[in-house]
């Protein structure tokens, strides 16, 4: 195939750059059947066979404590209140204190054995299908660097998020619903919406916020202006003129982006539509609305139910890219950055989002869904096994832990390892990068070789790193 | 051309591995010799810079390995990569000529040079001999640099300008675009209709409608004379500087926050967008318009007409960079923000990446590392400040009257004391009979404060005396006074006379003076700001000036500097020379008032909340007092210096949900400083003393002769000050008096005080509170940076010269040692010879009239770039523009006047079939207009836009509220009816209205915005508040107008296309009119066309 027909099957492709991306991917692999099917590539074609089809990303804001959730260090409760023995890095506050003991009880789980702390036991009921990583290890130990670190790669602004990178590269399922979805629960990430930009990818692949607290409207711009008669009358007086300039415009060049943006109008319809059913919990079992908590008497609890079910009905429907946020209500940012107080302040946490997700998990299973959905439960560190002041923990970026489950993940097992502190990974150090490219190699594509070409430069989101943990991944995929 | 030691190293390696490896067991012939000299001398070392990184064994790409002959033999997932003697088929060639969709290599490059592609196929041809048995290892590193560079460089951005010195050659746009479709058989498109082609210049010259009078006007006479006309128009309006102001900001990524936790405040970032507009609108040249960027302050001013200089603004340019507010490891974060100011300075200004170079060589482009850091000094040794953006004399003119009134006041003060002492003695004589009698020596200053009599400020003061914290000679002595019985006087003043020992003899233990400014010089200090005083106090008459007051006199100084000698009006910075971190903790003994600041900057480090707070304390002290910093370990070792600012010259200001804040306020603040220790942890302080040593001297027997030695102590100062002989002892001396009250300043009923400093109060008043602006300053001390090893900062190598890229060596001036090298950097882009200045400009001002640039990517000109279409153009047009002055305007005019820029959109059919991609721009395209046009015109159709306008910018309006703590309170949804370009830009949380049509974000330089076509766009424009409100506005008016609803509806066409309506258009809208009238009334019928109208795909592109 030549430069120019490759440009015009480009120009073809009237969803514009999702598929521009795609097909760039794709016809490596088998440029032959990119001209005779694209929905054929759309589900088939990646760079490797994809276990999961979408991703649902529950943000732990503020950074959970690896040794009181998920990293048990029985030697810290032995020598607590002694001097922490190894080097310490400079922290956030300075003031680190002595050994701090983990004030939660840890227990193996499941027919793994995989400890877990009583912080969640819900979500230790779904301990075998968890993948829990031991062994993070970040470079930012200041939260809008590390949540941009997290979300895109990269410590400040300017790079594309992990949502918009997956929905750049496979496109929408669903033309009616954004392809990356935010769901906010009144918190952002430190730093705010720019988490989740699209930055130099096309507008399409930014992250749409459902807005799920307070009284407000949960999508902008999606409730209708006019009642739907008037409406209506406006989309017909709106077409007919349009189709009068387009067939004016025919012999333009560029005529097909007006073609588009006519177009568009007919989703932008269908958007205004499909959104509202989506957050309409109307037809869920009583049963099911129960397991996630929706109408827990902790509020918080019960709209992070609402923000897991919502995730699941998304992920249902297409939706690729699927981020929570942490519900406000227990600090007014960050909720898990307990500074001042573990025991206190990680119970409400853990409170809040422990039966939701476990009932996500469940849910996910029993609609056949969670094979191909891939749950991933992080935050942008962890924190020191030494206490700040004496009963809170100051950020580490240098050891911590994250699990996934679903999409083709092996469950049960925990991979890499801190040291005896639980301070610093040292076995199997697995990067923010290792961590994206990861999550990309589930969904099929190779983090190499999803790449951008701006202002001069090919970016990608693994930047020049990133390996995929082959271990994680369920047998038989790898 | 001199490498670091790094680059012998592994070029060794690389040659040693190269003599040692090969040919082993090889037994050859003298062809095969040949060819495998051929291979050697071009395949071998092509392999192993374009191919071998991807397919060696340990990667092997695709499946393929070319690092052995079997590696090809067997091939990749696609086959064999070779077959010999078959060049033509061989995949490997049919991949480097891009034959093969989805193939090209090398991935992720450009394309190779046709002689190297020619050479595989000669390769091949020949039989492709290779005598690798066995995977060969990698080349360590790339070769060889100068011989890299030298081939770079040959690239055509680099070349000279075809046509500089040379306007004969000059031909014109028109003759070079034709030449090209004559010779490629392109008929070029007919001249755009001329409705059509007023819409299209008035987006393109003013982002907003057109007037359908102009319209009109230009249908019925579409000559050359009038659209000169309409050109010069729309290029002396207002909205022509705003519109291109806007496309600059793109390229200068601005904005008014810093990112991070709190998108902290840029302090007046606002005046820089003002700046733009204004330079638009003058035409100011290009190469001065740069020359203000970098170095606006070491350049003759240019003073508007307000008195503002212009060339400062210019400045904020620097100062558009996110950073994170607390950072554990300062020099990381320098190193971000230096790299945003490189990556901006190498993309705005010359279309090239010159940030890829931070880690290693450019892959591409003739830009070294060691370039990299060389220009990273620069930007190192500039540091951040506000400025003060009026003429300096406004503030000084009243220097010398206001100085002699102070002498007038002190003599006058001094005499009016030396009159009343015997009050003062009585007044303390019966403090002390008061407090001997009414207090135990356990007593606290709370308590006694509760009983004391009203009216005895002098007894109210020694009470409290008793009690202070940091003046412990003068708390002894004051206990010795009152807790002494009679018959222990005379050993007890022994005793503490002899105690009395102070800063001024000795400092703490472990400590080091950094800075001494009791009577030192201030060499390599920096004083910057408004009017304020170029030395050190002098010894006698000078006051610390509170012009706001009453009493405009509050302190009588003795030592140090202080900025208010005159007023508190006078603002600014003081800035000391650079030290390295080596204490625990570092010490100051200062003083400030409303604001003031005492700041330690470390590595340039602006941010002072969480672990910078306490190296960035307020001052809320009149009086001198020492304020400690505790250092972090992890900031030992590091450069920093110490900066002292009234309270408007501060860089950065946290949260700020109400700009507008920064205008309010009278502008009086204060500081004074006299010296900085650094020491170790927990010192004791030594002892502010200001006991006279002639009252140390005094033997005394009782506690009468004790006051009255003070009393003849001030009697003896006093005289000294009359004489205009003070000491700082006797400055000291009287200053405590001043400040507690036993010698007050403005004594009661001392009416020739009263009058000199009512007087004083006057003239002070008068100085002007300054404008201030986002800027940089000169280093004292300019410092190199040192290479890093891949970006690491715990990795330094050689220090490398501050200065610009080596391929600009011959346009380039060397930067002398004394300065940072910004000014020499301004010139070597100014430079006539610079082959990118002007092309890369030039191209972008083509792209914003066009839609695209003569070379595509604007951004990059580099070897990652497009070439261009048409290079004698581009060339003949920077000649010319450098010639012609570097006007903005006048290219403008040139290109919008040219026959191709009216060409229609309609492409011909030899053009669809030959250049559908419009490489020869036979024809224009159809482009959507910019947000910023789009909101615009809603305001301006709808009319309620605001005009003119200037000044601090709006927030937007947030329809979400998204993040209640962090997130800027929205503004009001009209923007109060101001243009994009009015509304603040903040990073954290950008305008969703216009980033929905690809408003940039300013993380980075952008010549070219997006222009994405989506579905949430037809959302916004059906369903936003502000459309629907626009839509209110403008049916409501339209509703106003008398006639019939076809007239108003043909209006309504007018305003918004320039247009008349057809039948049929004209039927449709009635039509919607009269179907929603019946249902929800008139009013909401024009409503809702307004709606439709704004919905029309005609709205937002253009033919």
């Amino acid at each position: 195939m030549n430069r120019m027909s490759r440009r015009a099957l480009l120009r073809r492709c009237s969803n514009g750059f999702g598929y521009m991306a795609l097909s760039a991917l794709l016809a490596e692999y088998a440029p032959t059947v990119l001209a005779e099917d694209k929905n054929q590539l759309r589900n088939s074609g990646l760079h490797i066979p994809a276990t999961a089809k979408s991703v649902i990303f529950l943000f732990m804001d503020g950074g959970p404590s690896q040794v009181d959730t998920l990293d048990p260090k029985p030697i810290l409760n032995q020598r607590h209140g002694e001097k922490f023995p190894a080097s310490m890095d400079a922290t956030q506050f300075d003031q680190n204190g002595t050994i701090f003991g983990s004030p939660f009880k840890f227990e193996p789980r499941g027919e793994s054995g995989l400890p877990i702390s009583e912080l969640f036991p819900n979500l230790a009921k779904q301990a075998d299908k968890l993948c829990v990583i031991r062994s993070m290890k970040g470079e930012f130990a200041e939260h809008s660097q590390a949540c941009m670190f997290l979300h895109s790669g990269n410590p400040v602004q300017g790079r594309p998020s992990l949502g918009s990178w997956v929905n750049y590269g496979l496109g929408s399922v669903n033309q009616e619903l954004p392809g990356y979805v935010v769901i906010n629960g009144g918190l952002l990430p430190i730093g705010g919406p720019e988490n989740f930009s699209n930055s130099f990818l096309p507008a399409k692949n930014q992250g749409t916020f459902f807005n799920i607290f307070g009284n407000q409207e949960i999508v902008q711009n999606v409730k209708p202006s006019f009642g739907a008669d008037t409406q209506k009358a406006l989309l017909e007086f709106v077409r007919k003129v349009d189709d009068g300039y387009a067939s004016n415009s025919k012999e333009d060049a560029g005529d097909q982006e007006i073609e588009g943006a006519i177009k568009n109008y007919e989703t932008a319809v269908a958007m205004q539509t499909a959104v509202p059913e989506l957050v309409d919990f109307g037809s869920e079992s009583a049963a099911v609305l129960q397991a996630y908590g929706v109408d827990s008497t902790n509020p918080l609890q019960a709209q992070y139910a609402k923000q897991c079910l919502l995730a699941r009905r998304l992920v249902e429907s297409g939706v690729r890219f699927v981020e929570l946020t942490c519900v406000k209500g227990i600090r007014f940012i960050a909720p898990w950055d307990d500074h001042e107080n573990i025991l206190e302040g990680h119970r409400k946490n853990a409170a809040v989002v422990d039966q939701p997700i476990a009932a996500l998990i469940s849910d996910l299973a029993q609609r056949g869904l969670l094979d191909s959905t891939l749950l991933v439960f992080a935050g942008e560190f962890g924190r020191t096994p030494f206490a700040q002041g004496s009963r809170g923990r100051d950020h580490n970026p240098q050891g911590f832990s994250i699990w996934m489950a679903g999409g083709g993940v092996r469950g049960g097992m925990a991979y890499g390892s801190t040291d005896e502190f639980g301070y610093r990974a040292v076995d199997k150090v697995v990067s923010m990068h290792d961590l994206h490219a990861t999550i990309l190699h589930l969904l099929g594509i190779d983090h190499e070789r999803l790449t951008f070409r701006w202002g001069g430069r090919d970016f990608r989101l693994t930047d020049v790193y990133g390996n995929v943990i082959e271990e994680c991944l369920a047998k038989g995929t790898a | 051309m001199m490498r670091g030691l790094k680059k012998c190293i592994s070029f060794t390696a690389f040659f040693l591995w190269f003599v040692a490896s090969p040919l082993m067991g090889f037994q050859a012939t003298d062809t095969d010799v040949a060819k495998s000299s051929y291979f050697e001398a071009k395949i071998r070392p092509a392999l192993h810079e374009h191919c071998l990184n991807c397919h060696h064994i340990g990667k092997a790409s695709g499946g393929l390995m070319l690092d052995s002959r079997k590696g090809w033999q067997q091939g990749g997932n696609s086959g064999p990569a070779i077959l010999p003697g078959k060049p033509d088929e061989s995949l490997l060639v049919r991949t480097i000529e891009h034959l093969e969709a989805g193939l090209e290599m090398p991935a992720k490059a450009p394309q190779l040079d046709q002689t190297l592609i020619d050479d595989f196929k000669r390769w091949i041809a020949d039989g492709a001999i290779d005598p690798r048995e066995q995977p060969e290892p990698l080349a360590a590193a790339a070769p060889d640099w100068s011989k890299l560079f030298q081939e770079r460089a040959k690239w055509w951005c680099w070349q000279p300008n075809l046509f500089l010195g040379q306007p004969s050659k000059f031909r014109g746009i028109d003759y070079w675009i034709d030449q090209k479709l004559s010779e490629s058989h392109v008929t070029a498109a007919a001249r755009a209709e001329p409705q059509r082609l007023v819409r299209r210049l008035s987006y393109s010259l003013r982002g907003l409608p057109p007037a359908f009078s102009d319209v009109k006007r230009f249908e019925k006479s579409s000559d050359a004379v009038s659209w000169r006309g309409l050109i010069d128009q729309y290029l002396d309006s207002d909205e022509f500087a705003e519109h291109w102001a806007r496309h600059w900001m793109d390229t200068v990524r601005y904005s008014e926050t810093h990112g991070s936790e709190d998108d902290a405040y840029l302090p007046f970032a606002y005046r820089y967008r003002d700046y733009l507009i204004a330079a638009f609108k003058q035409d100011v040249p290009l190469n001065r318009l740069i020359e203000e960027h970098l170095a606006g302050d070491l350049i003759e001013p240019r003073w508007s007409e307000e008195g503002i200089n212009q060339a400062l603004l210019g400045l904020a340019f620097f100062r558009f960079v996110e950073f994170n507010q607390t950072p554990v490891d300062v020099k990381k974060e320098e190193i971000v923000v230096v790299d945003s100011q490189i990556d901006a300075i190498g993309k705005a200004f010359q279309g090239i990446t010159i940030s890829c170079a931070r880690c290693h060589d450019h892959k591409f482009d003739p830009i070294s590392d060691e370039d990299y850091y060389s220009l990273y000094g620069i930007l190192r040794s500039t540091r951040v400040g506000q400025r003060v953006l009026d003429r300096p004399e406004i503030f000084t003119q009243h220097d010398s009257s206001l100085r002699e009134l102070q002498i007038k006041f002190t003599q006058a003060w001094a005499e009016y004391w030396l009159d009343n002492l015997s009050v003062l003695e009585h007044d303390l004589s019966e403090a002390v009979v008061w407090l001997q009698k009414n207090v135990k020596p356990e007593s606290k200053w709370q308590e006694i404060e509760k009983v004391l009599p009203e009216g005895k400020p002098v007894l109210k003061s020694v009470a409290r005396l008793r009690d202070v914290r940091d003046l412990n000679s003068i708390k002894n002595l004051i206990s010795t006074w009152i807790d002494m019985s009679d018959v222990e006087f005379a050993s007890a003043w022994d005793q503490w006379r002899k105690s009395v020992s102070d800063e001024r003899q000795s400092l703490p233990a472990n400590s080091r003076l950094l800075f001494d400014l009791t009577d030192g010089d201030l060499t390599d200090w920096r004083i910057d700001g408004a009017g304020m005083p170029q030395a050190l106090a002098a010894n006698s008459s000078n006051w610390s000036v509170g012009g706001g007051k009453t009493v405009p006199f509050t302190a009588l100084l003795s030592e140090g500097y202080h900025s208010n000698l005159l007023s508190d009006r006078h603002a600014g910075v003081l800035r000391s020379p650079d030290f390295v971190i080596d204490s625990d903790a570092i010490s100051v003994l200062c003083r400030g008032t409303a604001g003031a600041r005492v700041r330690l900057v470390i590595e340039n480090f602006q941010g002072d909340s969480l672990l910078f707070n306490t190296i960035n304390p307020t001052l809320d002290s009149d009086s001198l007092r020492w304020i400690t910093m505790n250092i972090r370990p992890q900031w030992k070792g590091l450069r920093a210096h110490m900066e002292f600012l009234t309270r408007d010259a501060k860089p950065y200001i946290g949260i700020t949900k109400d700009p507008s804040a920064l205008d309010h306020g009278d502008g009086r603040s204060s500081f004074g400083v006299v010296k900085v220790i650094a020491h170790a942890a927990g010192v004791a302080l030594p002892d502010r003393s200001v006991i006279p040593q002639s009252l140390l001297k005094t033997k005394i027997d009782n506690r009468a002769e004790a006051i009255h030695a003070v009393i003849e102590c001030i009697e003896h100062s006093l005289k000294n000050l009359q004489k205009r002989e003070a000491t700082r002892d006797d400055l000291r001396w009287l200053n405590f008096c001043t400040e507690n009250n036993w010698l007050p300043t403005l004594p009661m009923g001392a009416h020739d005080l009263s009058l000199i400093a009512e007087q004083y109060r006057e003239i002070e008043g008068q100085i002007p509170r300054p404008h201030w602006g986002p800027g940089v300053y000169e280093d004292r001390r300019p410092v190199n940076q040192a290479w890093l090893s891949r970006g690491d900062p715990k990795t330094p190598g050689k220090d490398l010269d501050r200065g610009y890229l080596e391929i600009m060596r011959d346009v380039s001036d060397k930067v002398p040692s004394d300065v940072a090298g910004r000014l020499q950097l301004a010139k070597s882009l100014t430079n006539p010879r610079n082959p990118l200045t002007a092309r890369v400009y030039v191209n972008r001002v083509w792209n914003w009239l066009c839609g695209e640039g003569l070379v595509r990517t604007v951004d990059n000109f580099g070897r990652m770039g497009e070439l261009p279409t048409h290079p004698e153009l581009l060339d003949e047009l920077s000649a010319a523009f450098i010639e012609e002055g570097w006007s903005t305007k006048h290219l403008i005019r040139k290109i919008v006047t040219s026959e191709a820029w009216q060409r229609s959109s309609a492409a011909t059919e030899s053009a669809k079939e030959l250049d559908a991609d419009n490489r020869l721009w036979s024809h224009m395209r159809v482009r959507r207009i910019e947000a910023e046009a789009i909101r615009d015109s809603l305001l301006w159709v709808a009319g309620n836009l605001k005009r003119p306008d200037s000044g601090v910018g709006t927030l937007p309006f947030y329809q979400a509220v998204m993040e209640p703590n962090k997130q800027s309170p929205p503004g009001p949804l009209d923007g109060d009816g101001r243009r994009s370009i009015y509304l603040e830009v903040r990073r954290n949380f950008p305008y969703e209205f216009l980033l929905t049509f690809d408003f940039p974000r300013p993380a980075s330089p952008v010549g070219k915005r997006n222009a994405t076509n989506v579905a949430t766009q037809s959302l916004t424009l059906l369903n936003d508040p502000l459309v629907l409100n626009q839509s209110k506005i403008w049916g409501t008016r339209v509703r106003s107008v008398d006639g019939e609803p076809s007239e108003r509806i043909r209006k309504m066409y007018q305003d918004l296309l320039g247009r008349e309506p057809t039948d049929n258009e004209l039927k449709a809208a009635a039509d919607l009119h009269e179907r929603i009238k019946a249902q929800e009334g008139d009013e909401t019928a024009w409503h809702v066309v307004a709606h439709g109208m704004f919905n029309l795909k005609e709205f937002i592109f253009l033919r």
